[in-house]
């Protein structure tokens, strides 16, 4: 029978996350009341059911299908906690925001579901520690408004976050350890057990309220040396350490914020030049670059070494046809470092293409409504850190999709809300915080 | 408002930045995940679901070539053994060939919902796609039949589609035993029967390289018409003796005579009129050094003369000997490109893949590659192709079979010359275009039988 379950799973999942996009474009549509704005809170609660059909479906396969014991064990176990997780939250999160945008909370639950369905599958041993995660980074959302207002005037602490993040940035230099190539990570021991994180993940916070403070002003052309040469020492920092995919999210979200705040289009022009003057000179320097390129243009020259992963991948999402193999079928743990670089692949593999490009859709949605909201922000700050966050929620996502179905090279970041990653998500989810919190303090501000 | 407006240009870029994937991604389900999946990295592949009966692979005439034995433990069951092996290939462990480039497709289970539930309750077998070949069972099982015993091989495809008709190659092996002989057919390298020669085997082309000397020619040189020169059988070019075959002298010969007799003097003197650069050219706009549009495994024809090639190796190399090498299937390709009025058609090997249910799940249909010769340079080579057959080196063909060719017997640095020919039949109205070679048979007279008997086989249908 559950046989049959897994088979028609493949064309339920679709349904559930085409109703879901369906009600998110009417959530949109009543949020810019353009059609009646009460359409907005059945839609709301049909989301939530649909995420609600999506779990419950998923981990029946998990836990009565044929997969390995582990898998179900600590699928009964997990997926019972997400439920207890997610029906807290949304009781949780109606006590701490007046307003908070349905649409984004209820998209970043059905992105950390499918996250812990995949983990689940495929590193069932890490998945309640992943579950841990989420609901750390979630308690973060909810107190965002109470740390924003015991912390006065954040937009004027560039200093702060100049000091604070460089240190961190430059801590692996003297606790570091590498991880996957990248010299990026921290570990300490404490009370003898070792307790790692990735600097780069938390200063991506820091680094955006440093250049929303920089930038709240309207600059003259000499104001914008030193956020410039901030933004450039963090970037070859992380450049130095070999994490390219960080760098370059840090890049592109320096240019994003300059462009949006300075209106310099020929400064923004001459940025990316330089950038691709650097590209050029890192290719020319770096082996494990050149390596990466050469893996990105012909993966399967060498597949047994250098194009491994990359056309794993590719046989993942390519092999079982637009509706994938159907949950527990596919062969994901094939591709090195699924759980945390790869679950794009991994959920076309058992999901399907078709479910993929819904994916897709879901945080184009979440992108959208964090577009919205920097927009209709009364202050410039707020302005600039709505737009920041989400652009660098938004390029990172696009690199990791683009580079595991060979649009881009390879860079090792994590899909927000989906990847195995404690800094990953702790970070991610504080970013989509803010993002919901600066969406709350207009209506407070019009309600004054 | 600035900022408000820059925000929407940003998001606007990144929106476009993602379609852009989508179409990529939607690029790569549709039509580029068909050509990579079948890989040996690719473990998916080969995990097959047990209780899927893997689909019948039949000849376009409609006689099963693979299906799934009736025993206890299930193995494949290869009625006609030898015959097909390279073509068709098997499955499971090292699988290759059709068996394995269209796995997915004789696992795919159509009506999948009824079929599992018929399963689960009444324990009836789940059958995936039968697949139907292009190739002919009468002309494929001759032109192995005329090999065995042989080494070489013989492709042979209708020109106006590119549906490769026979695709045989010798020595074979049993797909029936492969995984007991496996290590036994590895270790065999004096035979090297799992070496498909028809697509895999490099060889001297000999004077069926006078062809693509022939075209540098007509591409480069504008007066080569009226370019002839006497024959006494042997020449030396800077040191380098070369002979026409059994020494003849062929007196004075014009690009007709030479093309129909075979001259090397002539064809080796043109070559150096042509020059490095315009031959390698030439060549490789005829698919050497290049990718070949065929399905299955297969190797590139090579062709190393260049400009830093002395006399002695230009000499060489335009008569089809020195450092060129190259396959039955090339040479096949430029017949059938030959015979189409210069238009190469893709060649494919699967017809058409149909369900258990007798619905026709996806039919391939002829697709143009590319053009290889101009309608002049057809009409050129036709004539003396013709002659060729009519009064020429192939002329104990007979002359009902009506066909145009050229032979060629490459010399080898170890045995007897290999054996070649190379064309299609009927001359006016080409239906098939072949390459036959057997190696180290003698030369191009030990071939002709072979193929009078094969074009036999399909004028008697």
């Amino acid at each position: 029978m559950v046989e049959l379950l897994i088979i028609a799973s493949r064309y339920i999942f679709l349904v559930l996350i085409s109703v879901f996009l369906l009600q998110s474009v009417v959530i949109l549509l009543a949020q810019n009341r353009k059609i009646n704005p009460h359409a907005a809170k059945a839609a709301s609660v049909s989301q939530r059911v649909v995420i609600f059909m999506v779990h419950i479906l998923a981990f029946s396969i998990l836990s009565l299908g044929d997969a390995h014991p582990t898998v179900k064990t600590a699928a009964l176990q997990v997926g019972a906690a997400f439920f207890i997780f997610f029906i807290l939250a949304l009781i949780l999160i109606k006590i701490f925001y007046k307003n908070a945008c349905p649409l984004i909370i209820n998209c970043l639950f059905l992105l950390m579901d499918l996250g812990i369905i995949i983990i689940t599958r495929v590193v069932p041993d890490l998945a309640l520690r992943q579950l841990i995660f989420m609901a750390a980074g979630f308690m973060l959302i909810l107190f965002i408004p109470v740390i924003l207002k015991v912390i006065p005037k954040t937009d004027s602490l560039s200093l702060l976050y100049l000091i604070v993040g460089g240190v961190l940035l430059a801590s692996p230099f003297l606790f570091g350890v590498t991880k996957g190539g990248a010299t990026n990570w921290v570990a300490f021991n404490i009370a003898s057990s070792e307790i790692s994180f990735q600097p780069s993940e938390a200063v991506k916070f820091i680094f955006v309220f440093y250049l929303a403070s920089v930038f709240r002003k309207e600059r003259k052309l000499s104001g914008l040396i030193a956020p410039i040469a901030v933004s450039m020492l963090f970037i070859l920092i992380l450049v130095y350490q070999r994490d390219l995919g960080a760098s370059l999210i840090y890049f592109l979200t320096f240019i994003a914020m300059l462009y949006i705040a300075e209106n310099k289009p020929l400064l923004v022009l001459s940025a990316f030049a330089a950038f691709s003057a650097a590209c050029v000179i890192a290719y020319k320097m770096f082996a494990h670059i050149r390596e990466r390129v050469e893996a990105w243009l012909n993966p399967f020259a060498d597949v047994a070494d250098t194009g491994y992963q990359i056309a794993q991948s590719l046989f993942a999402a390519g092999t079982w046809g637009p509706l994938g193999s159907g949950l527990t079928r596919g062969l994901p743990g094939y591709i090195p470092a699924v759980e945390s670089d790869f679950v794009f692949s991994a959920i076309c593999e058992e999901f399907g293409v078709i479910f993929g490009l819904a994916l897709i859709g879901v945080y184009i949605v979440i992108f959208i409504r964090g577009m919205e909201i920097s927009l209709v922000a009364e202050s410039k700050y707020h302005k600039m850190l709505a737009a920041g966050f989400a652009a660098m929620l938004c390029f990172q996502t696009f690199l990791i999709i683009a580079g595991n179905m060979r649009f881009l090279p390879l860079t090792g970041v994590t899909l927000p809300f989906i990847s195995y990653g404690g800094s990953s998500i702790v970070v991610s989810l504080s970013m989509a915080g803010v993002i919901i919190w600066t969406a709350g303090i207009d209506t407070d501000a019009a309600g004054e | 408002m600035k900022v408000n407006r820059n925000i929407c240009y940003v998001f606007g870029i990144y929106f476009v930045l993602f379609a852009a994937l989508a179409v990529w991604i939607i690029k790569f389900a549709a039509f580029d995940a068909q050509s990579i999946i079948a890989n040996p990295y690719n473990p998916r592949v080969n995990l097959a679901d047990s209780r899927i009966n893997r689909g019948k692979i039949f000849a376009y005439s409609g006689e099963a070539l693979a299906e799934e034995a009736e025993s206890e433990y299930r193995a494949r069951n290869y009625p006609h053994a030898f015959a097909f092996a390279h073509p068709l290939g098997f499955s499971g462990y090292n699988s290759q060939g059709v068996e394995s480039l269209y796995s997915m497709e004789l696992l795919t289970v159509e009506r999948e919902f009824s079929q599992r539930i018929k399963n689960a309750s009444e324990s009836a077998p789940i059958y995936g796609n039968d697949i139907v070949l292009t190739l002919d069972y009468a002309l494929q099982s001759k032109a192995y039949e005329l090999l065995e015993g042989k080494a070489g091989a013989v492709v042979v495809i209708e020109p106006s589609t590119g549906r490769i008709l026979a695709s045989a190659a010798s020595p074979s092996f049993n797909p029936n035993r492969v995984d007991t002989e496996w290590e036994q057919l590895l270790a065999d390298t004096e035979n090297n029967p799992l070496l498909n020669r028809a697509a895999q085997g490099l060889y001297p082309p000999g004077s069926v390289f006078k062809i693509v000397t022939l075209a540098a020619a007509k591409r480069y040189l504008p007066d080569f018409e009226s370019f002839t020169c006497t024959c006494e059988g042997s020449e030396v070019f800077d040191g380098k003796t070369l002979r026409c075959y059994n020494e003849t002298a062929h007196g004075e010969v014009d690009y007709k005579s030479a093309f129909i007799k075979s001259c090397n003097i002539y064809f080796a003197q043109l070559g150096q009129m042509v020059g490095a650069e315009n031959l390698k050219k030439t060549a490789e706009e005829l698919l050497f050094n290049t990718d070949l549009p065929y399905p299955l495994e297969y190797v590139n024809s090579s062709f190393a003369a260049d400009t830093s090639s002395g006399i002695a190796e230009m000499a060489e190399t335009s008569i089809g000997q020195g450092k060129t090498l190259t396959t039955p299937l090339h040479m096949a390709l430029l017949a059938a490109s030959l015979a189409n009025d210069g238009y190469l058609m893709q060649p494919y090997i699967v017809d058409s893949v149909v369900t258990p249910f007798g619905k026709t799940a996806k039919k391939n249909l002829p697709k143009m590659s590319q053009r290889l010769f101009s309608t002049e340079e057809c009409e050129m080579f036709t004539e003396i192709m013709k002659g060729v057959v009519t009064e020429g080196t192939a002329s104990r063909l007979p002359e009902q079979l009506n066909m145009a060719g050229k032979t060629g017997s490459a010399e080898t640095a170890s045995g007897d010359d290999h054996g070649w020919f190379v064309g299609f039949a009927p001359a006016d109205s080409p239906e098939i275009a072949v390459a036959v070679l057997v190696e180290n048979c003698g030369g191009s007279a030990q071939v002709l039988p072979l193929v009078e008997e094969l074009a036999g086989v399909w004028s008697e249908r």
